[in-house]
């Protein structure tokens, strides 16, 4: 890499930063805290129901680029950020839980952002005011709806605590996590790990594929003879097929047993038993197929969370169970008085972190331009670049630009990746290496800092 | 009325003639327009002797009959000729399948002296306009565009019509008052798209990888990046290279600037 020719021919310049060195430039991840001006002359009250990757975000981005007029109040159950990213390292051990926990301390201390800690239960669109569950509602000119993803039962399953108990899918960083990663220690070496990837889309395309990698890795050291046996809903890997599937074939020969194709019929979570379906090709390859884990690992289908459904703001079609904004400005097409960004939202980006960050701040613009009678930004992009851990020390990365391109034919406009950049396809790292692993670990504590910070 | 008021007379004395005469074959409507999809039904009113349907142009339609209707399928756009026949003649009902008639936008927002278009698509025959508020648009057509000038603040409805159907459009017009002033302090048009650094730069780029923020090289590191001259396999070409120059440009005099 040339990053630090490329720093060392910067001018660091004009802001009192020049007694600082280029070494504190390259090695700072202490974030930089900015003002929140007080003459914009914008003002409006705007409610942010989650505070995850994009929530967090747009919550930022209002009062540092609205100014102080604009009230923002962040609503989330949780009382802190537990971040997703990352988390397939705590299950070998690399990580711990709580060095993936992020406070709201510093929106509310510096941005001047109010938070409550609630659930939110309903919306009236009519009056424009959130329910909490405990009781209580909050009002809204604007209200953005940043509420991650809910997760489906896998076929044959009747509780949702069958996952906190028996089959964590962990796709929603927390206990499960802390469950998998106690699970697979206390598995027998020799037995088998089961993971069940649902078809696209989901949260974090190469993720599933990330945590196939590691969890290898750590079986090949812990567990010998094991396997994780991956049972793939799509007909292929989805993402970064030449980084994972060389890792399968080489890194992780006999240990992944990948099968691709495959659809689950029936999940018995108390004997971890899964059933399916192969079919490659159109060619039917295995039916009613039985695999036993002694560490079974669901990832399930995902959709937006019922309240986004009871508002009725989710596409018509059940097949696509996510909110259909302009994307522009994150407005649901069914309201615009409601934005909806990150994972819920219904567009061309992946689901992720990174991406989520930008949409967070992508609709935080256009909302300061609503409020103050400005058009809307149609020079439009957004990025989207995820580091992926492929054994304990070598990571790839994959990138993608996505730019607002309008189509006068149906009056709508979607973000694509331009034909200059790859022919329209994301770009991967050539190889997995430690450099990348390096650069994952600044790359994750930056975002995160950018984020809450 | 006065045909079977003279029947009535009539009848004692020419019974059988006259009912034959009476019992006329029809078929109600004897033109129908349908949009692919759409069903119709036409009315048989049976003359003499036992009904048989022919249909010229089954692609185009689909018919048959039953319980004295035709039962109608509009398949894919054409013309057929249904003809339904007894031994009183023959009737035929002319069915033509074609897109239905449309309107763009279906809904119109304007000020007063301001004037916009709608695009009357699939018309067939002659176009006229009904407008409900007279005070508040004025209209005219040229062809098949509309155009709309706001009069006076309020709402109407258009209905379009041709021979066939009828489409609405509804206008909102709001008062000529100029708008709010422009807000004190324009908003960068680079900062939204530098913003796509900060993921790794740090908010406006101020550290975390490479600090860039107050850096006047970023142009010139970003067209060696998007060139491929510098580092072309690495991560920073593979951004790069999904901008255009003008937001290369718009990019490195925001952060120049920070």
């Amino acid at each position: 890499m040339d990053r630090r020719k490329f720093l060392a021919s910067l001018s660091v310049g004009s802001l009192g930063l020049v007694g600082l060195s280029n070494a504190w430039a390259e090695d700072s991840v202490t974030p930089v805290l900015f003002p929140v001006p007080t003459n914009t002359g914008i003002s409006g009250k705007v409610v942010v129901v989650g505070g995850g990757m994009s929530g967090a975000a747009v919550a930022k981005y209002l009062r540092l680029w609205g100014g102080t007029g604009v009230a923002v109040t962040l609503v989330e159950a949780s009382p802190s950020y537990t971040s997703n990213i990352m988390s397939n390292t705590v299950l070998t051990g690399q990580r711990t839980l709580a060095s993936l926990n992020y406070t709201y301390d510093t929106l509310v201390s510096h941005y001047g952002v109010t938070r409550v800690n609630a659930r939110v239960s309903g919306i009236n669109r009519t009056d424009r005011y959130v329910s909490l569950a405990g009781g209580g509602t909050i009002s809204y000119d604007r209200l953005v709806l940043a509420p991650g993803l809910d997760f489906d039962l896998m076929p044959g399953m009747s509780s949702l605590a069958e996952y906190e108990t028996r089959v964590p899918h962990a796709w929603k960083a927390g206990p499960q996590t802390q469950l998998l990663r106690n699970q697979l220690l206390a598995m027998p070496a020799g037995q088998n790990v089961v993971l069940t990837i649902p078809k696209a889309p989901y949260r974090c395309p190469p993720g599933p594929y990330e945590r196939v990698c590691v969890i290898a890795d750590w079986l090949k050291k812990n567990k010998a003879g094991s396997r994780i046996i991956v049972l793939d809903a799509n007909a292929d890997i989805i993402v970064e097929k030449e980084n994972f599937s060389l890792a399968f074939a080489t890194l992780y020969a006999g240990v992944v047993d990948y099968r691709p194709g495959c659809n689950v019929t029936h999940v018995d979570s108390a004997n971890r038993v899964v059933t399916y379906d192969q079919v490659i090709g159109g060619i039917a390859k295995a039916a009613a197929a039985q695999v036993q884990a002694a560490v079974l690992n669901p990832i399930p289908p995902q959709r937006a969370p019922q309240l986004l459904k009871d508002a009725v703001l989710l596409h018509a079609d059940p097949l696509k169970p996510f909110a259909p904004v302009n994307v522009l400005s994150y407005q649901s097409l069914a309201d615009p008085l409601i934005h909806v960004i990150g994972d819920a939202s219904l567009t061309t980006q992946p689901k992720a972190g990174h991406i989520g960050n930008q949409q967070g701040k992508t609709c935080a613009d256009a909302i300061v331009r609503l409020l103050s009678g400005r058009p809307l930004n149609t020079q439009l992009v957004t990025n989207s670049a995820c580091y992926t851990p492929i054994t304990a020390t070598t990571a790839t990365w994959l990138s993608a630009v996505y730019q607002y391109q309008y189509d006068p034919g149906t009056g709508t406009g979607t973000m694509v990746i331009l034909p200059q950049h790859n022919n329209g396809k994301a770009i991967a790292a050539s190889s997995a290496n430690s450099d990348n692993y390096q650069d994952m670990q600044r790359w994750f504590t930056t975002l995160m800092g950018e984020t809450f910070s | 009325m006065m045909l079977s008021h003279r029947l009535s007379r009539l009848s004692s004395l020419i019974l059988p003639l006259v009912a034959v005469a009476a019992q006329a074959l029809t078929l109600s409507p004897t033109s129908l327009y349908l949009a692919p999809g759409a069903k119709a039904t036409i009315e048989v009113k049976r003359g003499k002797g036992t009904a048989t349907l022919a249909n010229t142009n089954p692609t185009a339609v689909s018919a048959t009959l039953a319980s004295g209707k035709v039962y109608v399928t509009a398949n894919a756009a054409g013309v057929a000729t249904l003809s339904v026949a007894d031994t009183s003649g023959t009737k035929t009902t002319r069915v033509t399948v074609s897109a239905p008639l449309s309107v763009s936008p279906g809904t119109a927002s304007l000020s007063v002296g301001q004037s916009v278009t709608v695009t009357v698509a699939n018309a067939i025959g002659t176009i006229t306009i009904a407008n409900s508020n007279v005070a508040a648009i004025g209209t005219s057509l040229s062809g098949n565009v509309i155009t709309v000038t706001g009069k006076a603040p309020g709402s109407a409805e258009l209905t379009v019509r041709d021979t066939r159907s009828s489409v609405k459009v509804q206008v909102t017009v709001t008062s000529s008052s100029p708008p709010p002033p422009p807000p004190t302090g324009d908003i960068h048009p680079g900062r939204l798209l530098a913003s796509n650094c900060f993921q790794c730069h740090g908010t406006n780029g101020s550290g975390g990888f490479d600090r860039i923020q107050g850096s006047t090289e970023v142009l010139s590191e970003l067209r060696k990046f998007a060139s491929g001259e510098e580092d072309p396999s690495g991560i920073m070409a593979a951004h790069a290279v999904g901008y255009t120059d003008e937001q290369l440009q718009l990019i490195a005099d925001f952060l120049s600037k920070q």
